[in-house]
C-alpha cells in the first residue's frame, strides 16, 4: 500500500488527539466532583485521567517510533512530531490539575467555588475545540481558512480563560483569607490556566503546520 | 612527424583539454547551484546529498544528450573552424568572467559567456558570423526566462486551486511534493547535463582530434568536480535570495525550469539554466505578489547576464587581436 507509514502516522494522530480531548473531559468532571465533595468519585475520575493520559504517551511513542523509522520527510517529520509533543503537553497539565487538586485538596472558600468551577470548565472545554483543528487539518477535510479558523478559536477560549483568572486572581488577593491559603489557591489557579495555555500552544504549531503545508 | 611537432601537439591538446575542463567546472560551480539551490533552499535535502544528485544526472545527461548542442556551439555562430588559439581565448575568457561571477556569488550564465566569446572572437577573426542564429540565441535568453517564469506561475495557481479543493491529506501532499522535488532535481542536472556540456568542449570536438564522447564524458566529470568544490555559493542566492521557497514552491520552479531548458536543449539551442530556474523562481514568487521578489537581487542578476557576454565578447577580441601582434 502506498504510504502506508505515513497514513498510520495520521491514524495515530488522530487517536492521540482524542485521548487528549477525553483527559480534559475526564478532568473537568473530576474536578466538578470535587468541588461537589464527591471524592470517591472525583479520585476514581482522576484515576481514569492519568490512565487516558498514559495512552496517549504510548501512541505519542508510537507516532515517534513510526516517523524516525521513516515515515514523511525529514523537512516535514520534525514539525510533526512537534505537533504531537505540545498536544501531549495538554493531557500532561490536565493530568496535573487532577494531582494538585486531588492530592494537595485546597480549601475554596465558598464564594470562590462558583468562579473555580466556571474556569475548571472553560478550560477543560479547550479539548473539544483542539480535536476538532486536528482533525479538520488532518484529514484535508476542511479549506485551510476553516483550520485556521479552528486554531484562532482555541486562541479565543484561552482568552477567555485569561480573562477569567484576572478576575479571580483579583478576587482571591482582595479576600480576607490568609497569605499562605492566598498563595495556595493561586497555584491551583495557575495549573487550571495551563490547560488552555498549552492548548494554545498546540494550536498555534498546528497553524503553523498549515501555513508550511497548506499553500 | 618530427619530435618537436609531437611535443607541440600534445601541449596543444592539453591546453585545449585543460581550457574545455576549466569552463566544465565552471559550468558545475555557477550552474549546478540552480539546480539545487531551491530544495537545499527549503531545506528538503542537503547540500551534500544534492550535490552527490547532480554529480550522477548531470553526468548521464552529458552523455546521452549532450551532443546536440555541442554541434551548435562548435559551428553555429562562426562560419568556419576556430583554430587552436582562438579557442584557448573564448573558453579562459568565458570561464574567467563566470568565476568571478561564481567567487561574488552572482548567478551567471556559462553559456552566455561562452556565445560572447564566440562573437569576440568572430569578430576579430573577420570571420562570417551567422547573425541570424546569434538572433535566434539571445531571443531564446529572453523566451527561456519568460517561458520558465510563465510556466511556473501557472502551475503553482493550479496547484493552489487543487490543493484547496481535493480533500486530501496535507501531509501528505507535502510529502509527494516533496519526493517529486528531489525527482526533478535529478531531471533539472540531466537536462543541464544535456544543455551545457558542449559548451565547454564544443570548439575541441570540431578539430576532430579527440572522440565526441569521450569530450562530453570530459566535461561531464568536471561538471561534477565543479558543483562538489565550489558549487555552494550561488546556491543561497537561487535557493533564498530571489524569493523565499516553501516545498510546493521549490518542487515547481524546478520543474518549469527543466521543462524550458530541455525544450531549448532538444533544438540544439544553448540557453543557460540561470536565466531558466532564474524566471521559475521569480514565476513562483510572483503568486504571491510582486512584493515577494527581492528586486535588488533580480537587478544584479540582470546586469550580470548583460554583462557576461559583453565583457566575454570585448575581452576575447582585444586579447586575440593582441596575442595575434605578438606572435606575428
Amino acid at each position: 500500500m502506498l504510504f502506508k507509514k505515513e497514513k498510520k502516522v495520521i491514524e495515530l494522530i488522530e487517536a492521540h488527539a482524542n485521548k487528549v480531548k477525553q483527559c480534559l473531559e475526564l478532568t473537568s468532571k473530576a474536578l466538578k466532583a470535587f468541588f461537589a465533595g464527591q471524592m470517591h468519585s472525583a479520585k476514581t475520575l482522576a484515576r481514569k485521567t492519568d490512565k487516558t493520559e498514559s495512552e496517549a504517551d504510548l501512541i505519542r511513542h508510537e507516532v515517534r517510533n513510526i516517523l524516525y523509522s521513516g515515515a514523511y520527510m525529514p523537512l516535514l517529520r520534525e514539525d510533526i512530531y512537534k505537533l504531537v509533543e505540545r498536544m501531549d503537553a495538554v493531557a500532561n497539565a490536565a493530568e496535573k490539575c487532577c494531582d494538585i487538586f486531588l492530592n494537595q485538596r485546597p480549601p475554596v472558600p465558598a464564594s470562590m467555588a462558583q468562579d473555580f468551577m466556571q474556569i475548571a470548565e472553560v478550560s477543560m472545554s479547550i479539548g473539544k475545540a483542539l480535536e476538532n483543528a486536528m482533525l479538520c487539518y488532518l484529514r484535508g477535510v476542511c479549506p485551510v481558512e476553516e483550520s485556521r479558523r479552528l486554531a484562532k478559536e482555541i486562541g479565543m477560549i484561552e482568552s477567555k480563560v485569561d480573562k477569567l483568572e484576572w478576575d479571580i486572581t483579583k478576587k482571591i488577593f482582595s479576600s480576607h483569607i490568609n497569605y499562605s491559603l492566598k498563595l495556595h489557591l493561586r497555584y491551583c489557579l495557575d495549573a487550571l490556566v495551563q490547560v488552555s495555555d498549552k492548548a494554545e500552544d498546540a494550536a498555534d504549531q498546528m497553524e503553523l503546520v498549515t501555513f508550511k503545508s497548506m499553500t | 612527424m618530427r619530435r618537436g611537432v609531437v611535443i607541440e601537439l600534445e601541449a596543444i591538446i592539453f591546453a585545449m583539454l585543460g581550457s574545455g575542463a576549466y569552463v566544465a567546472w565552471n559550468i558545475g560551480a555557477s550552474d549546478t547551484a540552480n539546480c539545487i539551490g531551491t530544495t537545499v533552499g527549503c531545506g528538503l535535502i542537503s547540500y551534500r546529498k544534492a550535490v552527490i544528485i547532480v554529480a550522477v544526472f548531470s553526468l548521464a545527461g552529458t552523455l546521452l544528450q549532450g551532443d546536440q548542442v555541442m554541434k551548435t556551439i562548435g559551428k553555429g555562430i562562426v562560419k568556419e573552424n576556430l583554430e587552436y588559439l582562438a579557442i584557448l581565448v573564448v573558453l579562459i575568457c568565458s570561464g574567467f568572467f563566470v568565476t568571478l561571477a561564481t567567487f561574488f556569488k552572482i548567478p551567471v550564465s556559462t553559456s552566455q559567456a561562452i556565445v560572447g566569446g564566440v562573437l569576440g572572437i568572430g569578430l576579430a577573426l573577420d570571420a562570417q558570423i551567422e547573425y541570424s542564429k546569434l538572433i535566434t540565441i539571445a531571443q531564446s535568453w529572453l523566451i527561456c526566462p519568460v517561458l520558465a517564469m510563465a510556466l511556473a506561475y501557472g502551475l503553482h495557481q493550479l496547484l493552489i486551486l487543487l490543493l484547496k479543493r481535493l480533500n486530501i491529506n496535507p501531509l501528505l501532499v507535502q510529502n509527494t511534493i516533496g519526493k517529486l522535488a528531489i525527482l526533478s532535481v535529478c531531471y533539472v542536472a540531466f537536462a543541464m547535463g544535456a544543455c551545457n556540456a558542449g559548451n565547454a568542449v564544443g570548439f575541441i570536438a570540431n578539430l576532430n582530434i579527440i572522440h565526441p564522447k569521450l569530450l562530453l564524458l570530459i566535461s561531464g566529470m568536471f561538471i561534477s568536480l565543479g558543483a562538489i568544490t565550489y558549487g555552494k555559493k550561488v546556491s543561497g542566492t537561487v535557493g533564498k535570495g530571489i524569493t523565499p521557497l516553501d516545498l510546493s514552491g521549490a518542487f515547481i520552479a524546478q520543474m518549469s525550469a527543466a521543462f524550458g531548458m530541455h525544450l531549448f536543449s532538444l533544438l540544439g539551442i544553448p540557453v543557460s539554466t540561470t536565466s531558466a530556474i532564474v524566471g521559475a523562481v521569480v514565476g513562483v514568487g510572483l503568486v504571491k505578489g510582486t512584493s515577494a521578489i527581492k528586486k535588488k537581487t533580480i537587478f544584479i542578476i540582470l546586469v550580470g547576464w548583460l554583462l557576461t557576454p559583453a565583457c566575454a565578447a570585448g575581452t576575447a577580441f582585444f586579447i586575440y587581436r593582441g596575442l595575434n601582434y605578438i606572435l606575428s
